[in-house]
């Protein structure tokens, strides 16, 4: 039994009346010194219920939310946006790489090809 | 305080203190939930008392997770259970006051008597003066009050045993010790202090 359901326990059986008049006066003294126990034992006793199974479902809720917030990293992590910014810094890279090749292959075919020879003779210029 | 990286299997030792360190500088909601569980009980006992409404109740226990999360990454809190506790506690009064409902808050839960006495001179022993001014400090309490304190602190009785011996209904029996402890309280404040 967790510390909620234990507290709540005890918090029902002071207000069933189930407990030793010692455990009672304990509790008592325990609520005088503590606020938030005290009003929790006035909003139970207003109440008239001390509902374990809304606590169960409070903690469901409570670990729901937890639960959210690690399948939000996960999102984040791979989410979309993501995945749509790397795919457009893989295609420029891609189209960089090509644009780079053809450059090169250009200048490669340039070289490559025959010089071709040019004879020139001078004469010189009549006076 | 350093920062340590909790797995599951040594968050269980941690103290408040550390996880509420760890939770402020991570940000990690498991954290915050285990800080939040122990007291969620009581905190649904607490806005079941100012709103008086089980749904309301449940989603205010939610919310006031919510604002957990923020307001713990800010704060340094020391005290976390004293300042937990006023925190949901003017959540559920705004919440109160935004549906536009004043809360009743009765006279008797809150109001404390005040009366005057003349100072006694405080001589010898510091326990036995203590005592001498807490005795003088209950006699000064008003019949009922001092019935009840008696009943409730030196004889150990719980509140069912002190309405059977006084013949009061039990809210006045809480009404007389928690206004007897006040105002025992207060008259022991102004002994200490000398004035």
């Amino acid at each position: 039994m967790d510390h909620n359901e234990h507290l709540l326990l005890k918090i029902q059986q002071y207000l069933q009346g189930q407990l030793q008049p010692g455990e009672m006066h304990q509790l008592e003294r325990e609520a005088l010194d503590d606020p938030m126990l005290q009003d929790a034992i006035d909003g139970y006793r207003q109440a008239k219920l001390v509902d374990h199974r809304q606590l169960s479902l409070l903690q469901q809720r409570l670990e729901n939310r937890i639960a959210g917030q690690l399948a939000e990293k996960t999102a984040f992590y791979f989410g979309w946006q993501r995945l749509a910014v790397a795919a457009t810094a893989g295609l420029l890279f891609f189209i960089a790489c090509i644009l780079l090749w053809m450059v090169i292959n250009h200048h490669q075919h340039k070289q490559a090809q025959p010089q071709k020879k040019v004879d020139v003779e001078l004469t010189p210029a009549p006076h | 305080m350093a920062f340590k990286k909790i797995t599951p299997e040594i968050r269980s030792g941690f103290s408040e203190q550390e996880l509420l360190f760890n939770y402020r500088v991570s940000g990690d909601l498991e954290l915050l939930g285990l800080l939040y569980e122990p007291y969620m009980s009581l905190i649904y006992g607490l806005c079941l008392k100012y709103l008086k409404d089980e749904a309301k109740s449940e989603d205010a226990v939610m919310q006031i997770f919510e604002q957990l999360i923020g307001k713990l990454r800010i704060h340094e809190v020391s005290h976390f259970k004293s300042w937990l506790y006023t925190l949901a506690r003017n959540h559920c009064l705004m919440e109160l006051r935004s549906a536009d409902k004043h809360p009743h808050i009765s006279i008797e839960e809150t109001f404390v008597e005040f009366e005057h006495f003349e100072h006694p001179a405080i001589t010898g022993d510091p326990l036995e003066e203590k005592l001498t001014i807490m005795e003088q400090c209950v006699q000064q309490l008003n019949a009922d009050q001092q019935q009840c304190i008696r009943l409730f602190y030196l004889e150990e009785k719980c509140y069912k045993e002190v309405a059977e011996i006084t013949g009061f209904d039990l809210n006045k029996v809480k009404s007389c010790i928690q206004n007897g402890k006040r105002n025992l309280k207060i008259c022991m404040d102004k002994f200490g202090n000398g004035s």
